[in-house]
């Protein structure tokens, strides 16, 4: 089958567009969504406005509020933002069944070949008139170059970019354009004297192979704007995952559970959403030195509230090492079913599972967050304090 | 030390009180099996720290002496050697020198000054079994303990000796539970209970056969010791309070249906085929159906296919339809040695309740599966 245009649709700084959506009071302001700046904390999104103070994703929410003290923080509010993207789920939907979810904000959708940029307008337009929600859409003929020409475009933007134009368009940019290269392999990159799209790409394949092994020949056929992967649809789902890559490497180990804890959270609400249990969950470290490393455990009780995974999550990155500051954190769990062996003295789990539903319920049905539990997880005494 | 011995005689205490011998032991000693030489008697020892296995058997002595053998090598050579008369002799250098006929083999041994001694047990209670009857009755409950070391409670078998002489022995995995009683002849002193770790009552029916009689059981504070004869077994108790059980055995029941335990075994077996879900753990979800005369058990596998069939019962009250993990089902009906059982159930949240038919004194619980 001939592959068709791909888009890359992106919410403009969703959790925050859809507080301000919710509030217009706080319409244009900076708006910054994690928690209360004197608790630990990092920040998950913020507007466009916070932006321009210097605020970043997974910034600790203290430093936000220094470099942005007139900011408005606000609790993350993980069932109104399914909520709202599942109603854009559902325009996208409307337009094509060739659907990749990539997290709460962000799909890739297929389209019938020469149709990508009329339907990406249209998509835009429903979206904002519908929803009152900007989202920006890159468009080519495959993941990698929309899921640059999206970045181009935010915010609100809508890019084409095609592969005969990429390269004559994006021979000044630098390289970090890519997917995949972050300060670290740029930095790699400047030992040899490259800094643009055009020096990249003016080496052979030989010698990405002989420098950078085989994450060479992926950026060198990236660079050459060769991209085959393929749309993963949502019924061939076989796990649910988030990860997030820090705008700075993180070193404090209460930082790092903190967003594990909030990783927790959201990988939870799309578990319970999809109706299944878990068996396997996985973490994901990446080191300051690129060092990737995945721990798994399959457990006895199956998975299915946000503390069940936190707590599995903790303890699998308790054992880890961490001399390294880290750069990716990310949490992925697998192994669903939907049948549950009922136990005996076990009614803690039971009310916890019970107590999750309901609140989920709950918040879906009133959008506001009616209920929430400080981090969303139960603390211990000392850390309260 | 110096002895001569039977091989058969040497052989059947070495298999005894290998028993303790754990292979995730760390210290090196453990590995070992002790032997100590007295008064024509050879004294055999080994343990884990979690148990303790001791037995005697007849030696002709010749001198005195003591010695630890790395259980591995030494086991498996007399276990190859023929029937016959064998020296076993420790030379100066603490080196031992295993003879048979003509020919000899020499084991490096251990310091059996670094070998524990069994715990002392001051015993509290001390009772006394039909073996036969407690042999057959951990076999029955200790299907339902569990190996999950991180609750220990659930890894051992509950022994509650209550009035009337009924010893009641209680084990659960929070999946399923198993319930047995024995009937105790004399009249006992106490109430208590205890919970013994469930690999050491499994040891227990391995090195003393059910023709032994009686097993004299001694309880101290955290110990308890099991005796036939000259074959001791020390275990350690699990420490902890057992959950209510009687709380969660239902009382009443709006099922009952009577079937017959081979005719249920072999088709939960079969069922339990064609219900392995794609990752191969854990589930295991078979379907009963109870209508009428008929019980329906059906499974499938989204990959192999799926099984029906249809089985003749009994049932008084109403017609029911639950699901269980098939391996809970098979673990139960295949330690019932009576013809029939009958299951009860209440609603397909709750514990089905399997026990045989012509006995009050077994009971298995097994949650169900909500599907």
């Amino acid at each position: 089958m001939e592959r068709g245009d791909i888009l890359l649709c992106d919410l403009d700084a969703f959790y925050a567009s859809v507080e301000q959506l919710d509030n217009p009071e706080i319409k244009g302001k900076p708006v910054i969504v994690g928690g209360d700046p004197g608790k630990r904390g990092v920040v998950s999104t913020c507007s466009y406005e916070a932006r321009k103070f210097g605020v970043r994703s997974a910034m600790p929410l203290m430093t936000a509020q220094r470099l942005c003290p007139q900011g408005i923080f606000l609790k993350v509010n993980m069932p109104r933002y399914q909520e709202v993207s599942n109603k854009v789920f559902d325009i996208y939907q409307s337009f094509t069944p060739q659907i990749e979810v990539v997290s709460i904000d962000e799909a890739y959708l297929e389209v019938r070949k020469g149709q990508g940029t009329e339907i990406a307008a249209k998509i835009r337009k429903t979206v904002r008139e519908e929803l009152g929600l900007t989202v920006s859409i890159g468009v080519s003929s495959n993941k990698l170059l929309a899921k640059i020409a999206s970045n181009m475009a935010k915010p609100d933007g809508l890019k084409a970019l095609w592969p005969d134009e990429a390269t004559r368009e994006l021979g000044n940019c630098s390289i970090r354009i890519i997917p995949g290269i972050g300060p670290k392999t740029a930095e790699r990159f400047r030992q040899y004297g490259i800094k643009t799209i055009a020096e990249l790409r003016a080496q052979t394949r030989k010698w990405f192979i002989r420098h950078f092994g085989s994450r060479g020949e992926e950026i060198y056929k990236f660079v050459n704007w060769v991209d085959e992967r393929p749309l993963v649809l949502d019924r061939e789902r076989k796990s649910i995952g988030e990860e997030i890559t820090f705008s700075e490497d993180i070193a404090d180990k209460n930082q790092l559970l903190n967003v594990l804890n909030q990783i927790s959270a959201e990988v939870g609400y799309r578990l319970r959403k999809a109706g299944y249990h878990a068996r396997t969950l996985t973490i994901k470290v990446r080191y300051s030195d690129f060092k990737t490393t995945t721990r798994s455990k399959t457990v006895e009780n199956l998975l299915y509230t946000d503390w069940d995974i936190y707590e599995t999550a903790r303890n699998l990155f308790n054992v880890l090492k961490k001399n390294k500051p880290i750069r990716l954190l990310g949490i992925q769990v697998s192994n669903f079913g939907k049948d549950i062996q009922l136990s005996l003295f076990n009614d803690e789990n039971e009310k916890k599972a019970r107590l999750a539903d309901v609140v989920d319920r709950l918040n879906n049905k009133y959008g506001k967050r009616i209920i929430s539990s400080g981090l969303g997880l139960p603390m211990k005494k000392e850390e309260l304090r | 030390m110096k002895f001569l011995v039977e091989q058969n005689e040497l052989l059947g205490g070495l298999q005894i009180v290998q028993r303790a011998i754990s292979s995730r032991s760390t210290l090196p000693i453990l590995s070992g099996i002790y032997l100590s030489c007295e008064h024509n008697i050879l004294r055999l020892r080994a343990t884990d720290l979690e148990i303790g296995i001791e037995c005697t058997i007849p030696v002709q002595s010749e001198a005195e002496g003591e010695t630890v053998l790395p259980a591995r090598y030494f086991v498996e050579i007399i276990k190859k050697l023929p029937n016959l008369p064998i020296t076993i002799e420790k030379t100066d250098e603490g080196i031992i020198i295993i003879r048979y006929g003509s020919s000899e083999v020499q084991l490096n041994a251990f310091n059996p000054e670094e070998f524990p001694q069994l715990p002392q047990v001051e015993e509290i209670h001390t009772v006394t079994v039909n073996a036969d009857l407690f042999i057959n009755a951990i076999k029955q409950v200790s299907i339902a303990a569990s190996h999950d070391i991180s609750r220990p409670i659930f890894t051992g078998i509950l022994l509650e000796f209550s009035d009337n002489n009924i010893l009641k022995l209680v084990a659960t995995d929070t999946y399923r539970l198993a319930y047995r009683e024995i009937i105790l002849p004399g009249t006992l002193v106490n109430n208590f209970s205890c919970i013994i770790p469930s690999r050491a009552l499994g040891e227990i029916g391995k090195i003393f056969w059910s023709d032994d009689n009686q097993i004299e059981i001694s309880f101290a504070d955290n110990q308890v010791l099991f005796k036939v004869d000259s074959t001791i077994l020390v275990s350690r108790l699990i420490e902890g309070q057992f959950p209510n059980y009687n709380q969660v055995i239902p009382k009443d029941y709006s099922s009952r249906i009577r079937v017959l335990t081979k005719d249920l075994l072999n088709s939960a077996e079969r069922a339990s085929l064609l219900a392995r879900d794609e990752f191969k753990n854990r589930s295991n979800v078979i379907k009963l159906n109870i209508s009428g005369n008929n019980l329906t058990v059906t499974s499938k596998s989204a990959e192999v296919g799926n099984l029906h069939e249809e089985l003749p019962i009994y049932l008084e009250g109403e017609p029911a339809e639950i699901a269980f993990n098939a391996r809970y089902l098979i673990d139960v009906l295949k330690v019932i040695d009576q013809e029939e059982i009958h299951l009860d159930l209440t609603g397909s949240l709750s514990p089905g309740i399997i026990r045989p038919a012509e006995d009050k004194h077994v009971l298995f619980l097994v949650l169900p599966i909500r599907i």
